[in-house]
């Protein structure tokens, strides 16, 4: 996988589906999980790129999921961004904090957030 | 590498999550300032070289990775290097050090901040923005006891409020800015660069 691309972890569908139209219209490749073991199942396939990543999901939330990115050695082929609708992150994410380069809290400014993920893009 | 000179000015800004961005907007289009300005943000390894190109594009100012021993210099930007510990010694050079994570991370803004010493040679401001955890609140009250104007951004421009929010109540920071105002008060602070 050449295309730099972005993956969504959420597990709702309806996030997943608006996130991927936003972002397909303006041309980013796309693609989507909708949960951890997903996510993970991705990036062990050679996903490399920036990761949306959700707060709350069913069994393995957003934090445990990126805590499984570094335990599989991944944590260097992907930026991670929160996208979430916790407008204030809980004490799991200590600890975390360097591996998260930006937390977006929805609902968002679609242009602006277009604009972040194309420049995070770039970070990889 | 340079030689061995103090700064006029000195400029350190420290930040975490949604750092990047916010630099970005405090940095797009300054001018070449009088001063040396040091970043302290952690990034993956493979991130720090594509931060410094944007940012180097968008500024007057030269934007490098800093070294180790490496004397600052006027109109230049510092960013510090992933997983190092940078440190600042005798107001004018640049000290990496590998180590242990300083508040989960590495580099610490809390590291940079407290190895200045007070310096009648050189005026320094300190920044601390939006980002998760404390670190930075120590660091930045240290600059404010050794004369420092300390500047926490305004919370509600921020990704994650608690690191400028955790510098405010530690009474550490002399203003409270959005990046923008932030802007126009390093344009105001360090002259800009006659040449």
């Amino acid at each position: 996988m050449t295309e730099k691309s972005v993956l969504i972890v959420d597990d709702d569908l309806h996030i997943r589906l608006a996130v991927l139209t936003l972002l397909n219209d303006a041309g980013i490749n796309v693609l989507t999980a909708e949960s951890c073991d997903e996510c993970l199942k991705s990036i062990q396939n050679g996903f490399s790129g920036l990761v949306l990543m959700d707060i709350m999901m069913p069994e393995k939330d957003g934090w445990d999921t990126i805590r499984e990115i570094i335990k599989a050695g991944k944590e260097n082929d992907v930026v991670i961004v929160m996208l979430t609708a916790k407008d204030t992150p809980d004490e799991k994410m200590e600890g975390l904090q360097e591996y998260v380069i930006d937390y977006i809290t929805k609902p968002f400014e679609a242009d602006e957030f277009v604009r972040r993920v194309k420049r995070y893009l770039k970070y990889l | 590498m340079g030689s061995s000179f103090t700064p006029e000015n000195l400029i350190i800004i420290g930040s975490s999550t949604g750092g990047p961005i916010t630099i970005e907007t405090i940095l797009e289009d300054m001018p070449a300032l009088d001063a040396a300005i040091v970043i302290v943000q952690h990034l993956p390894a493979h991130s720090a070289l594509p931060f410094r190109e944007h940012i180097s594009e968008n500024t007057a100012m030269q934007v490098v990775i800093g070294k180790n021993n490496e004397f600052l210099e006027n109109a230049k930007i510092y960013i510090a290097p992933p997983e190092y510990h940078l440190s600042i010694k005798n107001s004018s050079r640049l000290i990496l050090t590998k180590g242990d994570k300083v508040n989960f991370v590495c580099p610490s803004i809390d590291v940079a901040m407290l190895s200045l010493e007070k310096d009648e040679r050189q005026k320094k401001v300190g920044i601390i923005l939006t980002g998760m955890g404390k670190d930075g609140s120590n660091g930045l009250l240290h600059m404010k006891q050794i004369g420092a104007t300390t500047i926490a951004q305004e919370l509600s421009s921020c990704a994650i409020k608690s690191m400028p929010q955790s510098a405010i109540t530690n009474n550490a920071a002399d203003l409270i800015l959005k990046p923008e105002e932030i802007h126009e008060f390093l344009e105001k602070f360090s002259r800009t660069k006659k040449n």
